[in-house]
């Protein structure tokens, strides 16, 4: 089944082709994520499908209806987006700014009861926020911040979450977490991500499928042991990498 | 829980400030209808004004005309005006930090008060050279709004009404208009001090008919402002992290522009360029208890009532030469600002 539908997806500036005639099918309940070398058009591709981009050419269909015509708010109960670089100059508190995640699923004037709370405590438990929960936005390290723009992104309940590297700056260790977590999620809420990450090993680690795309337009689509081998390493990224099966590889030079 | 405990303790610590400084101010404004150079003694102060609120003849018949002049037309008025001039410069100090994403915006970033301070003086300069009576509070407001529309225009032209277009767009125009009131103040000779004292801003002399003009504005436009809080506070995250939450960032950009813009209008149509007002009591609120739009736009409305309205009654008793506010508000307001920036939490 596949909850996203893109179909001869084509953006650029000008005469400055980004995307080519893009076609995906996004399945539904897996863990997709999108790959390939900077400039390739993998963010652009993003803003595309939450639409601050203007597609040139194609078609975005979300579960057989065209993105164009859903409103931001009946988009904003479907889909979500986690952007590279989150700023907030304002000193929000961390809890304040997870619960800004309700905001479509309510109304104006309903105040925040206390079932909607204790969902965001769990939220924030399980993304390891909850410790600094009253502390504010700017005094938390960027990492840090990046967990709370996560819980804020599932206080939101999508069904499908794009991410555009949205955990560059935390440490491994809570990658790993982060990433179980949304792996709990895509397993037993049949959430589907869409996610750009520039850590190969981890897409190759946790993902369910494997989009490389490189000049625009798509290179290889499949599982990630066959998708990522020395020959695409070579071919797309230009270095040269040791497999060790099944459980990643080393980049040892470029080409 | 713990978290929880202590986030709802904070929205209740905000709630109760709230309520402490609307009583505070209520009680300030009554005070001080009690106070001035004319000698009226509290208990007949408060008499005049029920008296003359609930329209009981027989209560206030015992009082001389010039007594309930001066408390009711003199100093009711003024005191109102300064309450609502300072609670509605903070609400749009407010409103414009959040939407312009920068915490160095006020009221006047756009532009719009020196389209204000614009019409205004070209009304003085027509009233001097043509012994006219044009209204200089309609002439600025319309000025103001005019100037609002020609913000908007530039910045939609020059690729979209965001942010850093709006501030831009708002630079390029102020300037040309600062150019203009220079002229004007040229053009005006001798008689340039009526126009730099307007421009000074000062709540003196303030009527019945400015009330009318200030209070209305004030409360919709708060109102307008409190209504779509939730989504001011989604803006602060930016365009498209707001686009993403369900804002309509569109729309919502447009309502607090023009909310925005038309209570500084007003503000500055009855009471001249007062500085500081509007960029330090959100600051202020922010740092000491919320920067949640839904309580800090009340917040705003009350301390910004309250520092207004003292400030404004201590040039009035206190100085034997009165002091424009607006001098004094800067002279208070930039010392006392460093020192909160400087000690400010989590400043680097």
């Amino acid at each position: 089944m596949s909850i996203m539908k893109l179909r001869d997806l084509s953006f650029g500036y000008g005469n400055n082709p980004i995307l080519k005639d893009i076609h995906i099918d996004l399945i539904e309940g897996k863990f997709t994520s999108l790959i390939g070398p900077n400039g390739s058009g993998k963010s652009t591709l993003i803003k595309l499908i939450c639409g601050i981009n203007e597609k040139n050419k194609g078609n975005i269909i979300y579960k057989d209806k065209c993105v164009d015509q859903m409103s931001t708010a009946e988009k904003a109960r479907e889909i979500t987006v986690i952007h590279q670089k989150e700023k907030n100059e304002f000193p929000f508190s961390c809890i304040d700014t997870v619960i800004m995640g309700l905001h479509p699923h309510r109304n104006r004037f309903e105040p925040i009861n206390d079932e909607q709370l204790v969902f965001v405590k769990d939220i924030m438990q399980k993304t390891d926020t909850l410790q600094f929960a009253n502390k504010l936005t700017t005094q938390i390290s960027g990492g840090e911040l990046q967990r709370v723009i996560i819980a804020r992104a599932l206080v939101q309940r999508p069904k499908l979450l794009l991410m555009d590297e949205a955990m560059s700056d935390m440490d491994v260790n809570a990658k790993i977490h982060l990433n179980n977590v949304i792996m709990d999620l895509v397993k037993n809420d049949n959430l589907t991500v869409l996610a750009i990450n520039h850590d190969l090993n981890f897409a190759y680690k946790f993902s369910d499928e494997i989009i490389a795309i490189n000049y625009g337009e798509i290179d290889s689509i499949g599982a990630p042991e066959k998708v990522m081998d020395e020959e695409f390493f070579e071919r797309v990224f230009k270095v040269k990498a040791d497999i060790i099966k099944g459980k990643g590889f080393f980049i040892i030079d470029k080409l | 829980m713990n978290q929880i405990k202590e986030y709802k303790k904070n929205k209740r610590k905000s709630i109760i400030t709230g309520i402490v400084l609307f009583i505070t101010g209520v009680v300030l404004m009554v005070f001080f209808t009690g106070q001035g150079a004319m000698d009226i003694d509290f208990v007949s102060t408060q008499r005049i004004l029920t008296g003359k609120m609930l329209n009981l003849i027989e209560i206030i018949s015992i009082y001389k005309d010039n007594e309930i002049a001066v408390v009711w037309d003199i100093r009711l008025p003024r005191i109102i005006c300064g309450t609502f001039v300072g609670g509605g410069l903070a609400m749009a100090g407010a409103m414009f930090q959040s939407l312009l994403r920068n915490p160095l915006a006020d009221p006047y970033t756009l532009g719009v008060s020196t389209g204000a301070a614009f019409g205004a003086s070209l009304a003085l300069l027509l009233n001097i050279m043509f012994a006219l009576y044009l209204p200089v509070t309609i002439f600025a407001f319309v000025f103001a709004f005019i100037t609002l529309l020609l913000v908007i225009f530039v910045a939609s032209r020059g690729g979209g009404i965001y942010s850093t277009n709006l501030i831009i767009s708002g630079i390029i125009i102020g300037s040309v208009l600062s150019a203009g009131i220079s002229f004007i103040k040229m053009t005006a000779g001798e008689n340039v001090a009526a126009i730099v004292f307007w421009l000074m801003g000062s709540l003196a002399s303030k009527t019945w008919v400015d009330v009318y003009i200030i209070v209305p504005v004030v409360i919709i436009g708060g109102l307008i402002a409190y209504y779509f809080a939730d989504d001011l506070n989604i803006m602060t995250a930016g365009e498209s992290n707001a686009k993403t939450l369900g804002v309509n960032t569109r729309r919502i950009r447009l309502i607090y522009l023009i909310t925005g813009s038309v209570i500084t209008a007003a503000c500055v149509s009855v009471s001249g360029i007062i500085g500081f007002v509007g960029l330090v009591i959100p600051h202020l609120l922010r740092y000491w208890l919320t920067s949640d739009n839904r309580m800090l736009i009340p917040l705003c409305m009350t301390l910004g009532g309250i520092i207004l309205l003292l400030a404004d009654n201590v040039t009035r008793l206190m100085f034997v030469s009165e002091v424009p506010v607006g001098v004094l508000t800067t002279l208070i307001g930039g010392p006392f600002f460093i020192y909160v920036f400087i000690t400010r939490e989590g400043s680097n």
